[in-house]
């Protein structure tokens, strides 16, 4: 289908496609199977401005459009949905630095994180607070000019090879999400350091691990924005990013939808209708998931305010729609399928994280349930009351 | 539905032993990629290696409904080792009770029995390996991607196109020292890793005429009754590994606390537990019905590819919501649902492909 991409946006695509083709595909297998970051790659990306993307103009980057970082993301995950992960982690850790820190603070640390020579993550879960986000128990006690860190973040995606990290810290506990507040923290603060490295199903090239926080002096001129505005933050970045997700979950299908018609071309299976339909299933489904994707970014950079069901359902379909395709195409190949070699089977084992980072599925279709209802004017009540 | 009395107590043995025995090492063998020979040994002794085999023979005598009862208990815990069972009894045994000549059942069956040898399946009858007559020898040449119980290093029944001009392919039963056949490691596969599924390689490998199962070239309808037979069976572990992902599931949502409350209690995670119960119990339904028409003497065909579409659907579907219930702790390695989620996505293409299945039911309802 006809998206009218810019003649900027088709350079990026280019470039993605590129660096998809040329750089990741030769080494997705390796890194999958090592389950091992590819530092180089993502440093050779930020060479070629793919970092530039996510970051404003004035800070070093390209404009920072929600539209650019799906098409980039969507062409990487058509070829590594882990390697895609890799990457667009940049997105999420520098997207409240971009929307919500200072003037100071942007001129610190996005020229750096434009160019890819730092690299920067995201922390707000943890062991108890997964879906129920606000329910961190890393705390940040005021000392002098210092803030005081505690506690331990779970399931950090490039926590160990990062510079830069945007944290969730409660600084007042007796008034839950509103006394949350962001950090930005460097990898050298003393006190923090890495825990346990997770062995995952699937996107084993992004690393993911602990975020140890033992009384980690952050200075007071990296708390970002106001004291208690954390939460709000964080849930205002999501909408932005979950259509990042989107782009992860449409690049799998596409990669697999493509694989698959390959496959059956080479095996002479085409002309059978049971197959056909499969196949043509996957197509459209592909199709609306872009669709809604695209239109979704579109709508926000178009800067109107308010866009949190239409960010959920850009993560919530295509995200579903990538293990509806990847699932069906297992079915079409069959025992191949399942077999490293024909790559299918590890887009699969991808695919599931799409349902579940950044917002499970669940809490997509919450987060639409509550909008739809009060685009109606009615109040229900939410899970938890929160 | 009411099991007989054997059927419940052979239920409950295995119950015992998949929870007391297999569940310990099962995810130690699954990232080694190792096969469960210790659980094979024992289930031996059980006798459910001689599961479909007579008692003359020193077999165990189950009727259908048994051997899916028994692989359903087992892949709660762990389908691997109840792949390598069924495979044995359905893909190995079976035809060569069925269709094997007396000195073939002699050699062969008591030792399967007693598992000394744990038998495979090769299914290269689309021509994946090339073979050529010469004299009382057939000369097979080519490689079979995928062997099941490729690695249980027994002899192999295989399908191998023995016809130059199309016109048939027939069965044959490999032992596992004849020169020239070769088996590589575990073929590298999403689940199911531990069940020895692996490569065989041919090369010049001469295979006498008297390893034949039934004539030469009516292979067909062999692999025809070893499918029928083998839908049931697959059936049955998918059956277990949709029980054993839900059942894993459940118990975690019931500890895991979100929005100070068990997430047990929110209604997106109560709905995956309804959808799943209505799937499972209507794969037990078919699988059990296609295993009763089958002990029952009737035709099966049917029955038997309906249960396996079903079954294996199920089993990818909810071994996918298990994960989903779990969250993010339910994408790591530390957690069982993701084994299971592997697994199923085997299971699913088994014997054949849901493709398959869908035309076998209809070309059995259309005549």
């Amino acid at each position: 289908m006809e998206y009218f991409f810019s003649e900027k946006e088709k350079q990026l695509w280019q470039k993605a496609h590129d660096i998809a083709e040329n750089m990741v595909c030769p080494i997705r297998d390796e890194f999958d199977e090592k389950a091992e970051f590819p530092l180089e790659l993502i440093k050779e990306m930020g060479k070629q401005g793919m970092f530039k993307i996510f970051i404003p103009e004035e800070y070093g980057g390209t404009g920072a459009k929600v539209m650019d970082m799906c098409i980039a993301v969507e062409e990487i995950s058509r070829v590594c949905a882990g390697i895609a992960t890799a990457y667009s982690v940049g997105a999420l850790g520098s997207g409240p630095i971009v929307y919500y820190a200072n003037d100071q603070q942007k001129k610190k640390y996005l020229p750096k994180i434009a160019t890819g020579e730092e690299l920067c993550a995201f922390a707000l879960t943890e062991a108890q607070a997964g879906s129920d986000a606000a329910n961190i128990q890393t705390t940040a006690r005021k000392d002098g000019d210092y803030f005081i860190l505690n506690g331990v973040k779970q399931f950090i995606s490039n926590a160990s090879v990062s510079d830069v990290y945007t944290v969730l810290a409660s600084t007042d506990k007796a008034r839950g999400a509103r006394g949350i507040s962001t950090f930005i923290i460097e990898k050298d603060f003393p006190g923090l350091s890495y825990g346990k490295e997770e062995n995952k199903l699937g996107i084993r090239a992004s690393v993911t691990s602990e975020l140890v926080f033992e009384d980690c002096r952050v200075p007071k001129e990296n708390l970002m924005g106001k004291e208690g505005f954390g939460f709000i933050y964080t849930m205002r970045n999501f909408d932005r990013a979950r259509p990042g997700v989107g782009a992860i979950a449409l690049g799998i299908a596409q990669g697999a939808y493509e694989d698959t018609l390959d496959f059956l071309y080479k095996h002479d299976l085409l002309s059978n209708q049971y197959v056909q339909k499969k196949i043509v299933d996957m197509a459209t489904e592909i199709e609306a998931a872009r669709a809604v994707l695209y239109a979704t970014a579109r709508m926000v950079d178009s800067g109107t305010k308010g866009f949190s069901k239409e960010s959920s359902f850009s993560k919530l379909y295509p995200s579903d729609i990538a293990m509806k395709v990847c699932s069906d195409a297992v079915a079409l190949m069959g025992p191949y399928g399942c077999l490293r070699e024909y790559y299918l089977e590890k887009r699969l084992r991808d695919a599931k994280i799409t349902q579940i980072y950044e917002g499970t599925n669940e809490i997509q279709r919450t987060v639409i349930a509550l909008e739809l209802t009060r685009d109606q004017g009615i109040k229900v009540q939410q899970a938890g009351g929160k | 539905m009411k099991l007989n009395q054997e059927c419940t107590l052979l239920q409950n043995e295995l119950r015992k032993f998949a929870q007391q025995v297999i569940l310990e090492k099962v995810d130690e063998l699954d990232e080694a990629r190792s096969l469960p020979f210790d659980n094979i040994r024992q289930l031996a002794e059980m006798g459910i290696l001689g599961a479909t085999i007579p008692e003359d023979m020193g077999g165990a005598a189950l009727d259908t409904m048994s051997s899916v009862v028994s692989l359903e208990e087992i892949s709660k815990v762990c389908a691997s080792t109840a792949l390598i069972i069924a495979v044995h009894n359905a893909f190995f045994a079976f035809p060569i009770l069925k269709f094997g000549n007396e000195e073939m059942k002699k050699k062969y069956l008591l030792k399967a029995t007693l598992g000394e040898i744990v038998g495979g399946f090769a299914d290269s009858s689309t021509n994946k390996v090339k073979v050529k007559k010469q004299d009382n020898n057939f000369i097979l040449n080519g490689t079979n991607p995928f062997v099941l119980n490729a690695q249980t290093n027994g002899p192999i029944v295989a399908f191998l196109p023995t016809s130059q001009k199309n016109e048939g392919f027939s069965a044959f039963v490999l032992d596992n020292d004849i020169p020239g056949l070769k088996r590589t490691g575990n073929a590298n596969i999403i689940g199911l890793k531990s069940a020895g599924i692996g490569e065989l390689i041919f090369e010049n490998c001469a295979v006498s005429q008297n390893a034949l199962i039934g004539a030469e070239n009516q292979g067909k309808a062999i692999l025809a009754e070893v499918q029928n037979l083998g839908r049931i069976f697959v059936s049955g572990i998918a059956l277990g590994i949709a029980q054993g992902a839900i059942d894993n599931a459940i118990k975690y949502a019931k500890e895991r606390v979100q929005f100070e409350q068990a997430i047990i209690n929110f209604g997106m995670v109560r709905e995956k537990i309804a959808d799943a119960v209505m799937m499972i119990e209507a794969t037990r339904l078919l699988t059990y019905d296609a295993a009763m028409k089958r002990d029952a003497n009737e035709n099966f065909s049917q029955a038997a590819s309906m249960a396996k579409y079903y079954a294996g659907q199920s089993a990818v579907e909810i071994t996918t919501q298990s994960i989903q219930i779990y969250g993010g702790y339910g994408y790591m390695k530390d957690y069982p649902v993701e084994r299971y989620f592997r697994d199923a996505q085997v299971i699913n293409v088994i014997c054949s492909t849901p493709v398959e299945e869908k035309e076998n039911i209809a070309r059995e309802r259309i005549g």
